[in-house]
């Protein structure tokens, strides 16, 4: 008695289980056709936390190495709309380690990108940070507008963004040669690096990509400037 | 005495914090220890990261991503420290943890101008008094370690922690069994799979496991009561397999694989069989029979689980199964109704279904076994297998597991995480970018690379590769003949360099009369190695060469003389990059190579800021089918990336290593 009317419950609710399962997937299969996110990337310390806070709050508040992407679906802050648009934004780690990962994750589902840059720190992470705008830019799946935007403007030290522009392009024309010349990689059909970047036979400047990438200043710190960032998100 | 007291999210955002010594704590203190701990997955299981001359301390509450962290001198020997976290550890997510999931969902929190996100300083100081306190106690008291501890157990046991032995340890499950935090949770998703009644049954079980489980004892909300019951059921399972795995081996059955089949057909059957074995030993036989572990049959295997649970509940309950019964630590648990039992398995597999179910320590030890076992069967020496199914322990326990996912997948996810966060190079890795420009230095210092490594790994076979690579981007070398022991290392690389050189003309790069594109500095042998290869330098510097390849000697580890004179070369050259070569066929050995390496290099270069390794060369990777673990065991013990594979035996068969592939191998059956 028992067994069999447990075999029934549990055979009904498998199937229960089955069907919500498939309804599930479908929903959910359907929704990631539309890309949907803005990332913020960049490398660590590069104040894309801050940003995020910004965007969402309009609060500067401290932040540490993030380890987990932070992301919301919110009106952006300052949009005095009557029925402010609501907006995903994710702001994925910068830290080494993590950002491919995560970058890799969410690559398909982004709308558009702003690779955020401490413009005054720039010279000691130029490469670095070049070497991920290489990667961000000529993501397989990453055919999306780009935002440069140069950070941290509030500080004396920080450069404005031609100057910014003009490092970056110097920069990664060298590491377009250097990515061509590199070992293959284990794996090719796992590499998620394949598109090319910009004419291969002239120096790379970012006006190669057409419209693709453009350049603002701002700081995450005093909230500057960033109606700019807000302006560029709800056109996309 | 605390220079900082800091609460923060997973995602980086600053919650709270004080700073109460005189000179402000830089974050990149804190930012060291999150790159450390939870990114690098390194000093887990110590729970004490020292960083300049400060020791930090930390807690963790998975289930709201939260980070406690208190900064202090390191000279300072603090015990009350683990008090304190735990202590504000468990206020903090009693009282503000649906402020926090405000937050984290992206609600504003506005925080007033100057003061923190949430607001904590009241009863931050209530807490810090109190522990204080009780401190100040244990030291007037002349037995002053004894009575402080079970002061702090009889503290504890009225609010949280059921075991105040191990103190950090406990933040991380105590605030996750007394959470008042899923009940939100639970009262919107579980409603429909838990019933009152069952819920009433569960508590009976609780109050005689309050016992045991001292957290139970503080479930006075009834939404809160409702998620303890989840926890407790769960703890019970797990301590009982483990007393009866070491008795019941003479039972051992043949059918533990059949039980799946059991399952639906003769479920009441099923549980007494269930009591004869036990899941670990059913685990055990389980491998026997299929080598490699497989994902479907490990997802079915969980699934059974669930049910298990599900069965276990009135196997226990009734005392129809003595030999269960006995043994566990649930021996005095009342007769629950049969159904409620399988109602209960029922209602945690839905859970599991519909993302309610909250993750324990006890959830995930057999599969964290068995993912250990996995990782081990794939080379990955076996305390770096350790260490990793850690870290995801650490990573997971209290966590929510998302909808339609397994344990088995959630570790796996979490696993894959870990892993590819391993081996993700923590540094820019472009050799030929620093080459570039090194050329542009006005020393006119070649870029200099040393290779090193224990015998027979492929160093010489490597370098020439890599120098292949180079010369094809136009960059000339200087091959400095550094090892200066083995009998036909020179020719050997004499050899390359002709062929090399030939290469180059026969590919027209290089005309008759152009100096070759690799020269090869050599002094014979029995010479100092050191002398060699800043000779060397030097000489490439006045034919201004691009780059020195030093080639040293293979050596053992333990063999310290040689191990010394590795480090002087290193010292004296001051090279760019400093590379271990080693073979992926390496297993255990791997942890050991690399740490002695790194440990000489640093103890005898006699520096305070000694050159360590700065990648390494994993070489004979096409011999290894997919047990990849060495590349896993040698970035997890020296941090550093994998610059380059050796996959073959030509010149072409230099790769780069892909982070995804490697772990694809590593996770596939």
């Amino acid at each position: 008695m028992d067994v069999s009317l447990e075999l029934i419950v549990a055979l009904a609710l498998t199937v229960l289980a089955i069907a919500a399962a498939a309804v599930y997937l479908r929903v959910f299969r359907r929704g990631s056709l539309r890309r949907s996110a803005v990332l913020l990337v960049g490398i660590a310390n590069s104040g894309k936390t801050v940003l995020f806070q910004q965007l969402s709050r309009g609060q500067f508040i401290s932040t540490f190495t993030s380890v987990v992407p932070n992301s919301g679906t919110f009106a952006l802050h300052g949009d005095k709309s009557a029925t402010p648009a609501l907006y995903k934004v994710v702001d994925i780690p910068g830290h080494d380690r993590i950002r491919h990962r995560v970058l890799d994750e969410l690559a398909t589902d982004a709308k558009g990108v702003v690779f955020v840059v401490d413009s005054a720190n720039l010279m000691s992470e130029l490469r670095t940070m070049s070497q991920f705008l290489y990667d961000v830019l000529s993501h397989r799946s990453l055919a999306v507008p780009v935002r440069i935007l140069c950070n941290k403007q509030d500080l004396l030290t920080a450069m404005d963004s031609d100057n910014v522009k003009s490092q970056l392009e110097t920069e990664l024309n060298i590491i377009r040669k250097t990515r061509i010349a590199a070992p293959t990689s284990l794996d090719e059909t796992n590499d998620t690096t394949t598109r090319e970047l910009g004419n291969p036979d002239e120096p790379f400047n970012f006006e190669q990509l057409g419209s693709q990438v453009t350049f603002m200043e701002a700081s995450g710190k005093d909230g500057s400037h960033l109606d700019a960032l807000r302006d560029w998100i709800a056109q996309l | 005495m605390l220079e900082l007291v800091t609460i923060f999210t997973r995602g980086g955002v600053v919650l709270w914090s004080r700073q109460s010594g005189a000179v402000a704590v830089s974050p990149t203190v804190i930012n060291a220890l999150i790159s450390s701990a939870f990114i690098e997955k390194r000093a887990v299981s110590d729970k004490q990261f020292v960083h300049d001359h400060f020791a930090l301390k930390w807690a963790i509450v998975n289930e709201l991503d939260l980070v406690f962290v208190v900064v202090h001198q390191k000279a300072l020997q603090l015990n009350y420290v683990d008090e304190l976290l735990s202590s504000m550890a468990t206020s903090f997510v009693n009282t503000n943890g649906d402020d926090v999931r405000a937050f984290a969902a992206g609600l504003p929190l506005f925080k007033p101008s100057g003061k923190h996100v949430v607001d904590f300083d009241a009863r931050f100081d209530t807490i810090w008094e109190g522990v204080m306190q009780r401190y100040e106690e244990s030291l007037r008291i002349p037995k002053a370690m004894k009575s402080f501890e079970e002061s702090k157990k009889a503290q504890k046991s009225g609010i949280a922690s059921p075991e105040p032995k191990s103190p950090s340890a406990s933040i991380v499950t105590s605030p996750t069994t007394s959470q008042p935090v899923s009940p939100t949770a639970a009262s919107s998703g579980n409603s429909a799979f838990a019933p009152d009644s069952d819920t009433a049954d569960r508590l009976k079980k609780l109050g005689i496991q309050s016992r045991s489980a001292g957290s139970a004892s503080k479930s006075k909300p009834s939404p809160s009561a409702s998620t303890e019951s989840k926890a407790p059921p769960k703890k019970k399972k797990a301590t009982a397999w483990d007393p009866i795995s070491g008795g019941m081996m003479t039972n051992a059955h043949s059918g533990p694989l059949d039980f799946s089949s059991d399952k639906p057909g003769t479920a009441a059957a099923a549980a007494p069989d269930m009591s004869t074995y036990t899941a670990g030993l059913e685990r055990d036989s389980l491998k026997g029979d299929l080598p490699d572990i497989e994902y479907t049959p490990r997802e079915q295997d969980d699934d059974a689980n669930e049910e298990e649970t599900a069965d276990e509940a009135p196997v226990t309950s009734p005392g129809k199964a003595p030999i269960l019964a006995t043994p566990s630590l649930n021996g005095a648990a009342a007769p629950v109704a049969k159904k409620a039992g399988f109602g209960s398995g029922l209602l945690s597999f839905f859970q599991g279904l519909s993302g309610n179910k909250v993750l324990t320590a006890e959830d995930l030890a057999a599969t964290l076994e068995k993912t250990k076992e996995h990782l081990i069967n794939k080379n990955v020496a076996a305390d770096i297998s350790e260490k990793l199914c850690d870290s995801v322990r650490t990573n997971l326990v209290g966590k929510t597991m998302p909808s339609f996912t397994t344990i088995t997948s959630t570790v796996t996810k979490s696993l894959e995480e870990a892993v590819t966060s391993i081996l993700s190079p923590n540094r820019r890795v472009d050799i030929l970018r620093d080459v570039l420009a090194k050329r542009q230095d006005p020393s006119g210092r070649p870029f200099t690379i040393v290779f090193c490594g224990v015998n027979g790994v492929g160093k010489s076979t490597n370098l020439a590769k890599i120098c292949y690579w180079l010369v094809q981007n136009d960059i000339s070398i200087l091959i400095a003949a550094c090892d200066t022991f083995r009998a036909g290392a020179v020719e050997q690389l004499r050899v390359h360099t002709r062929c090399l050189n030939d290469l180059q003309r026969s590919n027209g790069k290089l005309g008759p009369n152009d100096p070759d594109s690799v020269m090869l500095y050599e002094k014979g042998y029995g010479k100092d190695a050191a002398a060699i290869a800043f000779d060397a330098v030097n000489y490439g510097r006045d034919q201004r060469r691009d780059v020195v390849l030093v080639d040293t000697a293979g050596r053992m580890q333990d063999n310290e003389p040689l191990m010394r004179s590795l480090a002087k070369l290193v010292k004296t050259n001051e090279p760019d990059l400093v590379l271990f070569v080693g073979e992926a066929l390496v297993g255990n050995e791997a942890v050991d190579q690399l740490k002695r390496f790194n440990q000489s290099l640093a103890d005898f270069s006699e520096s305070t800021n000694p050159h360590l390794i700065d990648g390494i060369v994993l070489t004979k990777f096409d011999t290894i089918d997919d047990k990849v673990g060495a590349a896993i065991s040698m970035t997890y013990t020296s941090g550093q990336p994998i610059v380059f594979v050796g996959t073959g035996q030509t010149y072409r068969d230099l790769k780069k290593l892909n982070v995804k592939s490697v772990v694809q191998a590593l996770l596939s059956n």
